[in-house]
């Protein structure tokens, strides 16, 4: 299992350091004994002769072609080295536009961790908090008054007629319109509003809108989404987000049910210990496990779905390289099986690994 | 009663999901005219028709006026105006690329208008899916005034975008001095004019704008008819191709489970698990559609019987059976190896009970234990993903229709959010919605039957 966790590391330790493996601007230079870090800066980097330069492991940038090896080079045919020198070599391929397949891969872990990561994080989040508060809920009911409920309906509606006219991307709307409705309910907490109680029974509710979010496939529901926004990655971590929350809900609340019928809960209740206690030294240390392994499951499907949106042609922008573009870029030729081959056994090691590692933490929970 | 009370749920559900995903369909920024999809055998292209707003541009720079506006999906990077001659329009395009700071949308319009002056956009009109429809609607309106008589046109069937600005006017015109009315109001025109216009449509009349699609003009149910048959038909294939495999597979795993080598195959079993669809298909066709290969198995599935007659439908089935190989293995190949892990796992725990005991005492051969008394019940205890396989395979399509040129529902969907086809995608997510929803009906009444301690619950 160390050896999992290796992988993974050696994973992130590529990601985080993409510019530095693969980029065609030089990591270190010496010009008129000035020292700079041309990686860093946007400008483009043109060699002179008095230069001292130290150049990446991989002297090329994602996407960018290099016309002396366009047409599918292979790994191992004869290409046209800059210099003459073996560092310029394409070691894994080129594509159609003479683009460095292993520049593209390197990259491309970037893309896929980055977005995997955030969205399992807000699959996370979304989760834990529906199946926390069903399981949590007073007998599986929320009281909230009927004033209440009304001055947050006409909070949401006056919010969003308000921005309606601003000129802001509708998603930021959304997320306006989202929070400030969710906190004119908490402003409404105070005891002067509550005039009528009645309660909600929160659980069926939970439960309901899991099955309603679950009924329809997480890529359909991306495609046709993405159909609608300006593809980007911060829409994709979104959209991976919030269609990933289900099984995670579903799996926190039966977990903190069967936590709550459990001696030491009850033992905890009894020696008159706060609700706040009893998460934090309790119910938290006995939960971490499955956060983890629900954490990493999410983190593999987020990275499965992203690079199939990407196969698709419906994941990051196009000018962005990630490992699902460069096998739909395989996909178009018959030969260039290093367009295929490489960047989707990287997606599969990333895959297992994260699997084994949710695994792992998933086998240690019910061993408890 | 519940069975009522669980339809009832069904149908809100579908209702639901169409009316969210009709709302969201509202937010939409830089929508195409028209965008149309073209499935060739490794590849996919997309058309989109923007409205002619680049002729002021085109004008201020003194350029001609081009003969039509689109994009193609399929995009490379801006450093490829390399490949390019030099034209007016490029250098129109590369000024408006430094004025707009987005030379990658500014290449899509400059390639698709250099592919089209040479004639070079080679797909093949007689092979490709959906290129007639293409040829149909441009070849007419290749002059830049007859496409502006289409535009107009086209913008008739097109919602009303301008709903809650009208409203607006109105409410204004009427002087309502409440403004909670006023929202009240607006809210309730918005949420429900197109949405109710499109239930009515398609289930009272069955004639207006809504039960029509937007892009081929057919009513929803004829569009969506023929590519739910060809899904189903491969859905249907692969759940019988999974239960098969499967279960031979675990059995004669499970006999040969004392072997060393067995600890191996199921390690790497449990890799496979990791590795995606679309990479297996692609690996697929390599292998067995490479005319540098194998060219053993068609993997363009637009030239099958099925897909290029409309009449005969059984018969096109039989005759189109190489072409489903394929796309079956592909969609299948997750679910196998799932199934084989959840049955060599519900074999290991059925093997310690006493029957299997008894059996062995008898001398009845460890084959015979499997198939006869083990198996039936490893497949009880694991039929609960049995009922979720449909709605798996579904979302599955959406990849393996991609990549084999498939006309179904996946593709469909694909095409429909291109073009903004509203009235078809509001039908495919309540369709799916509904289908998921009878799985999980199905799945609890099936468990109702064959759970023992529900059962018994209930008697008590």
């Amino acid at each position: 299992m160390k050896k999992g966790y290796t992988i993974f590391l050696v994973f992130i330790i590529i990601a985080v350091s993409a510019p530095l493996i693969s980029n065609q601007k030089p990591i270190f230079l010496i010009r008129d004994n000035k020292i700079s870090l041309p990686f860093l800066s946007c400008i483009n980097y043109e060699k002179v002769s008095n230069d001292f330069v130290i150049m990446p492991p991989i002297p090329y940038s994602p996407g960018v072609s290099d016309f002396d090896n366009a047409d599918y080079k292979s790994p191992f045919s004869q290409q046209h080295l800059k210099n003459n020198s073996i560092h310029y070599r394409h070691w894994l391929g080129t594509t159609l536009r003479g683009c460095d397949v292993f520049a593209g891969i390197i990259h491309g872990t970037r893309y896929a961790l980055l977005i995997g990561f955030f969205a399992a994080l807000i699959s996370l989040v979304i989760g834990v908090s529906i199946g926390a508060t069903s399981a949590f809920s007073n007998e599986g009911r929320i009281h909230l008054s009927f004033f209440q409920l009304m001055i947050c309906i006409i909070a949401f509606l006056f919010f969003y007629n308000l921005i309606a006219n601003v000129e802001l991307n509708s998603v930021y709307k959304w997320f306006v319109v989202i929070v400030a409705s969710i906190s004119f309910y908490f402003l409404l907490q105070l005891k002067y509003f509550r005039i009528y109680n009645f309660s909600i029974n929160f659980e069926k509710i939970e439960m309901q809108l899991t099955i309603l979010f679950s009924a329809v496939p997480r890529l359909f529901f991306v495609v046709a989404i993405m159909g609608i926004f300006e593809h980007s990655i911060a829409i994709l971590i979104v959209l991976l987000g919030i269609t990933g929350w289900m099984e995670i809900a579903r799996m926190m609340r039966s977990e903190l049910m069967r936590i709550q019928g459990m001696d030491y809960y009850a033992s905890a209740q009894l020696s008159g210990a706060s609700r706040m206690r009893i998460t934090i030294k309790h119910i938290l240390p006995n939960i971490l496990p499955l956060i983890i392994s629900i954490f990493s499951f999410s983190f593999g499907g987020a990275v499965l779905s992203e690079a199939s949106l990407s196969f698709l042609g419906w994941g990051v922008a196009p000018d962005q390289v990630t490992w699902g573009t460069l096998i739909m870029e395989g996909k178009d030729s018959m030969y260039a099986w290093w367009l295929v081959v490489f960047p989707g056994a990287c997606l599969s090691i990333c895959l297992y690994t994260l699997f084994s590692i949710g695994r792992r933490w998933n086998n240690e929970t019910y061993s408890l | 009663m519940r069975i009522v009370f669980k339809c009832f749920l069904v149908l809100v559900s579908f209702f639901v999901i169409a009316g969210f995903s009709f709302l969201l369909m509202r937010y939409q920024s830089n929508r195409p005219l028209q965008s149309l999809t073209v499935n060739s055998n490794f590849s996919q292209h997309s058309i989109s028709v923007y409205s002619p707003d680049y002729l002021s541009l085109y004008q201020q720079y003194g350029f001609s006026k081009p003969s039509f506006y689109f994009s193609i999906s399929n995009l490379a990077l801006p450093d490829s105006f390399k490949y390019f001659p030099e034209t007016p329009e490029k250098d129109f395009l590369i000024k408006w690329s430094c004025t707009t700071g987005n030379p990658a949308s500014v290449y899509q319009v400059y390639k698709s208008l250099y592919s089209f002056h040479l004639e070079e956009w080679n797909v093949p009109p007689s092979q490709v899916l959906g290129l007639q429809r293409i040829v149909s609607n441009l070849t007419v309106t290749t002059e830049f005034d007859s496409l502006n008589s289409y535009f107009a046109e086209f913008k008739k069937l097109l919602p009303k975008q301008s709903t809650t600005a009208l409203l607006l006017n109105n409410i204004s015109e009427f002087k309502i001095k409440n403004r909670f009315l006023q929202l009240c109001l607006v809210f309730h025109i918005n949420s429900s004019n197109q949405f109710v216009l499109w239930c009515s449509d398609l289930f009272n009349k069955g004639e207006g704008v809504y039960a029509n699609s937007w892009y081929s003009k057919e009513s929803v149910w004829t569009a969506i008819k023929k590519p739910f048959l060809i899904t189903f038909l491969i859905s249907i294939f692969s759940i019988f191709f999974i239960l098969t495999t499967s279960i031979f597979l675990s059995c004669e795993l499970f006999l040969l489970k004392d072997k060393k080598f067995v600890k191996y195959i199921y390690a790497f079993i449990t890799f496979l698990y990791s590795v995606p669809a679309f990479f297996v298909g692609t690996i697929l066709i390599y292998l067995f559609s490479n005319p540098l290969i194998v060219d053993l198995l068609p993997s363009n599935f637009s030239f099958s019987p099925i897909c290029m007659s409309d009449d005969g439908w059984l018969i096109s089935i039989f005759n189109s059976w190489k072409y489903f190989i394929l796309p079956v293995c592909t969609l299948s190949f997750g679910a196998v190896i799932f199934f084989v892990i959840l049955f060599y796992n519900s074999f290991e725990s059925e093997f310690l009970k006493n029957y299997v005991l008894s059996a062995k005492m008898m001398g009845v051969s460890a084959r015979n234990i499997i198939y006869k008394h083990v198996l039936k019940n490893a497949i009880y205890s694991s039929s609960t993903f049995l009922f979720l396989l449909f709605p798996a395979l579904l979302s599955g399509s959406l990849v393996v229709e991609q990549l084999y040129s498939i006309a179904g529902v996946g593709s469909l969907l694909m095409s429909s959010a291109r073009s903004q086809d509203v009235p078809i995608l509001i039908f495919l997510f309540g369709f799916t919605g509904v289908i998921t929803a009878f799985s999980f009906f199905t799945l609890d009444y099936y468990q109702k039957k064959i759970n023992g301690r529900i059962l018994s619950q209930k008697i008590q």
